[in-house]
């Protein structure tokens, strides 16, 4: 190397936004764990989105009512003679978009109030600690039930809403408690010593460290959501288009119907517990895998 | 001199990690003698403590003794020390060579007495008489300058970390071992605690005549209590001779550079220098003398030739095929040092 | 006389708890000029990194006053706050805690680049990291700037943190124990470098360690402060302070630590202190603090009355009714027949 070397411009190139979701996934989809967790999610997520759109709408058939699983209906065939496996196919997208909104929307309230509690400390500090323990002592499917008695709750984004309120504050607790560690860190003391400002403290050099485990957090916000939402339908509480129904709504149909008790019809209970048991399945094994992959301690081999 | 207490021969120690294997300790060679203070001197990586842990079998999973033996020598008998049953080794631990670790905030039980955990030991051992083993522990927390009544029936948390240093020691020739090998026994105590630490060790030394191994990366530790002293480097012992010589006329260019790099309350600090660069990889070593890339007198014949460790003077061994040189540069820096000595009469 | 670069008048640090309130700094007063080395020595306890921390303006003291330039710190605001948070840096001790480790050396160096605009853009911003790391000796500085911290090894990543401090282009800079978890082979080299930074950039600098050896070598020819339980006890020039220590703590400090020699070390006198009991911060000793364990103690007149810091024969400053020039207990201390060591 030449003493007067000037920088040539294009030495230097960041990694491209591909290499770096690469370099993110790669840990994970190594092990098998991961691999599965993270294909079937995908997977899940895929048909619930695509099913509506690419498989048309099963009509009543009244040539195959109550039937057991057949070359046409290989899971068998519902009261009004539809597919069974057609309708799991097709119910999956309600149940999907509102749990994703929901997770989102309580993973950013929950890591945007617990950081800002933690790091500003003093009356904020107070207002949303006194906030979230109000809420944390609320049950929250009793207060759903009540308040479904009262308001109309057929729009997903109120209905969101509604589920992200109520769940924020376990999340704000405990992002909140990591920050308050965090905080302490002689980087962060340096950063506040360079003058970088609370907004890039935050963004920048406390998040960042927390990635995996907002992520992992944002995966049990869906899937609680998904309980908190099954329940509500279960409950008949949320307004459900008969013709389009949703995995909840199968469910609690079939349940209606006596499905339980005849051999022919047990696949119309099983089949929409089974997507959502699955389903959770699927997104618990890759948070599992996440929090292997990024928590060096976990690592075996010594 | 009399026969070692403990020989340990080509001692090789390696660690599976998810980059390939540590050679952490590479075949080490030394005597202990009866009575002696043996300080095993090196920096962060060198494997003075992975050594010490082979010593006890105390090594982690992940940690495998491929080659070489430890033998015990007492009362006539020898024993492999590699070689014994589980049972076996824990008498071995504690009854006949003691282990007091680094860190002594961690070492004891928070939840129990420091009663409990003498009762405990000593029962552990075969010790029955629970009056007998309280006045012994309490004669050694005399010993060790702490008040016997006090601390024998305190918890951890109520004493300092020079305390509970001090009890660790007491706890660990409780049983009268013939060794005590003891992990960094003064890193991460004050000035003066650590003075009193010093003094406690030399007493109980001397009183009690064990053998003492002590692991540390302090120079003036073993200026204070060694009789001899091991440099180790990249797994491998580099020098081994008596207090005065690793000190006065070393043998090895890294006992120089450590010699070189220690600042201390007398002399001028134009005297002081580093050691240029940084410890090797201990996966990917470098060819040859694992020293040469940081070695003011490295030549070819270092970078292709691993020097064997040998001995070049009586009781003095190294590994370096220029051995001679660091003594040479050390005696000049000494007389300088004496004049400047005898004229601030310190 | 120039104005101090930085100040301490007689702060006090409290601290309070849920149930229990303990002060951890009475009444400490320092003074560094621009361009010189104060290093802030004692044992854990007495206070030397709270110090640190409200010199660095990461803390506020409970009373007293913190002047940077001559001007009070309390009154900085808006750009001339901005202007004084710049100016004094920190170099803290653990070099596996101190780099952000999600971030390159490249990303952690720019951050404070381009946030306050010395540098325009990515471009400027690399060159600009690439002559810092230069200036810390940190070569070659191509490869090392994409590095993680993970990759880097302790005392690279310490010069990292100095290189970081240096981005702001600051005034002065605190380093807490900044060599103290650092092998001791390259320590030498760290503080060397420190030292030709000092000289080129006109740094001042204020050393907090534990170690007297290190502070002599730092501070050859700049000041060490001695503190003992919340206290400056000694202050004056290294040398002097190390080779001619005045105060007894000050005196059992240098006779306690053991020396890289045999002879020197084993034929050092010892101090032999009263009492081995460290006194707690919440249960301090009456008058002078260190008078329980203190081998001078005069009865009748050291439990009594504190002393002040007042000048000693010579030429440093001690809190220590025996060595003062001037004391009232004059009569009482040498009836005692106590003396003093040189």
């Amino acid at each position: 190397m030449t003493a007067q070397s000037t920088l040539p411009t294009a030495t230097f190139r960041q990694p491209g936004p591909f290499a770096t979701v690469w370099a993110a996934l790669r840990p994970i989809v190594r092990k098998p764990m991961g691999f599965v967790g993270l294909v079937g999610t995908i997977a899940f997520i895929l048909v619930a989105f695509l099913g509506p759109v690419i498989i048309p709408q099963p009509v009543t058939n009244t040539n195959m009512m109550r039937q057991g699983p057949s070359i046409e209906a290989p899971l068998g065939t519902t009261n009004d003679g539809k597919s069974i496996l057609i309708l799991v196919l097709r119910g999956g997208r309600d149940i999907l978009s509102i749990a994703l909104l929901t997770g989102g929307m309580t993973t950013f309230v929950g890591v945007a109030l617990g950081s800002l509690a933690a790091y500003l400390g003093g009356w904020f500090d107070r207002i949303v600690n006194t906030a979230a323990n109000f809420l944390l002592g609320i049950p929250t499917l009793v207060l759903l039930t009540v308040l479904a008695t009262v308001i109309r709750l057929d729009n997903p984004l109120p209905l969101s809403f509604l589920l992200a309120s109520l769940n924020w504050p376990s999340l704000m607790r405990t992002v909140r408690s990591q920050v308050l560690s965090l905080r302490e860190r002689d980087y962060i003391e340096a950063a506040v010593a360079l003058d970088l400002g609370t907004r890039h403290i935050i963004i920048n050099e406390i998040l960042p460290n927390m990635a995996s485990y907002i992520i992992i957090n944002l995966i049990f916000s869906i899937t609680n959501a998904i309980y908190s939402l099954n329940f509500l339908i279960f409950l008949g509480l949320v307004p459900v288009d008969v013709k389009n129904p949703n995995w909840g709504w199968i469910i609690s149909t079939a349940n209606t119907n006596q499905a339980i008790y005849s051999d022919n019809t047990r696949w119309w209970v099983l089949a929409p517990v089974l997507a959502i048991a699955f389903l959770q399945w699927f997104l618990i094994t890759l948070a599992r895998s996440i929090e292997d992959a990024f928590n060096p301690r976990l690592r075996s081999g010594g | 001199m009399a026969n070692p207490v403990l020989s340990v021969s080509n001692l090789s120690i390696e660690y599976n990690s998810l980059r390939g294997k540590v050679q952490a300790v590479r075949d080490v060679t030394f005597d202990l003698y009866p009575g002696e203070t043996l300080a095993v001197i090196g920096e962060s990586g060198c494997g003075k403590t992975t050594l010490a842990l082979g010593l006890v079998r105390l090594l982690p999973k992940a940690a495998n003794i491929v080659r070489g033996s430890i033998m015990f020598h007492h009362n006539g008998q020898s024993t492999e020390v590699l070689d014994l049953t589980a049972k076996q080794l824990r008498a071995y631990r504690w009854g006949d060579c003691a282990m007091v670790f680094q860190s002594a905030l961690n070492a004891l039980n928070p939840v129990l007495k420091i009663s409990s955990m003498v009762q405990d030991t000593a029962r552990a051992h075969g010790e029955r008489d629970t009056k007998k083993i309280e006045q012994h522990a309490k004669e050694l927390f005399e010993a060790v300058r702490l008040d016997p009544e006090r601390v024998y029936n305190s918890y951890p948390h109520e004493l300092s970390g020079g305390m509970r240093q001090r009890v660790l020691i007491a706890l660990g020739v409780l049983l009268h071992p013939q060794i005590v090998i003891m992990d960094e026994p003064t890193t991460a105590l004050d000035v003066l605690t650590q003075r009193t630490v010093i003094e406690v060790l030399k007493r109980l030394r001397d009183s009690m005549g064990f053998s003492m191994l002590f692991i540390s990366h302090d120079l003036s530790m073993a200026a204070e209590l060694a009789t001899r002293i091991m440099t180790m480097y990249a797994g491998e012992a580099v020098e081994l001779g008596t207090v005065a010589d690793t000190f006065y006329r070393p043998t090895h260019p890294y006992t120089l550079g450590l010699l070189r790099a220690a600042p201390a309350l007398h002399g001028s600090p134009e005297n002081l220098s580093s050691i240029p660069g940084s410890p090797p990889n201990l996966i990917h070593l470098p060819s040859g003398c694992k020293f040469h890339p940081r070695c003011p007198y490295a030549t070819e014949i270092c970078s292709t030739d691993d020097p064997p460790f040998e001995q070049h003077l009586p009781d003095h061994w190294s590994a370096c095929h220029y051995w001679e040189q660091p003594g040479e540069a050390r005696t000049a820096y000494r007389e300088e040092l004496a004049t400047l000595l005898r004229e601030s009469q310190l | 006389m120039t104005v101090p670069l930085m100040e301490l008048q007689s702060v006090n640090r409290i601290f309070k708890g849920r149930n229990s309130t303990v002060q951890v700094l009475f009444d400490v007063s320092m003074q560094v000029a621009p361009r010189e080395t104060l290093c802030i020595v004692g044992e854990s306890g007495c206070g030397k990194t709270t110090t640190g921390k409200i010199l660095a303006g990461l803390s506020k003291p409970s009373s007293g006053k913190v002047l940077f330039d001559g001007k009070d710190v309390s009154g900085f605001s808006g750009a001339s706050y901005a202007d004084f948070r710049r100016a004094v840096q920190i170099i803290h001790q653990d070099p596996y805690a101190s780099l952000n480790p999600v971030h390159t050396v490249y990303r952690t160096l720019s951050f404070p680049l381009l946030r306050h605009g010395l540098v325009k853009n990515q471009m400027e911003a690399r060159a600009r990291v690439l002559e810092l790391l230069t200036l810390v000796d940190l070569t070659p500085a191509a490869d090392l700037i994409d590095k993680f911290p993970h990759q880097l090894s302790g005392g690279q990543r310490q010069r990292v943190s100095i290189a970081r401090a240096l981005t702001v282009n600051p005034k002065v800079i605190i380093a807490d124990e900044a060599v103290s978890m650092v092998d001791v082979s390259i320590r030498i080299s760290l503080l060397n470098t420190l030292t030709e930074l000092q000289k080129r950039l006109g740094l001042t600098f204020i050393f907090i360690t534990h170690d007297l050896a290190v502070a002599r070598y730092f501070a050859w020819e700049g000041r060490i402060a001695v503190m003992y339980l919340g206290r400056v006890i000694e202050e004056g020039p290294a040398k002097l302070i190390t080779d001619a220590p005045q105060h007894p703590y000050t005196q059992a400090l240098v006779s306690a630590l053991p020396e890289p020699d045999p002879e020197i070390t084993r034929r050092k006198p010892r101090v032999q202190l009263r009492s081995e009991d460290i006194p707690s911060l919440t249960r301090l000793p009456s008058g002078c603090p260190f008078h329980p364990r203190c081998p001078i103690y005069v009865p009748g007149v050291c439990e009594h009355e504190r002393p002040e810091l007042a000048a000693t024969q010579v030429g440093t400053l001690a809190a220590c009714h025996v060595t003062a020039q001037t004391s009232h207990h004059a009569e009482a201390i040498a009836a005692r027949g106590a003396s003093v060591a040189t």
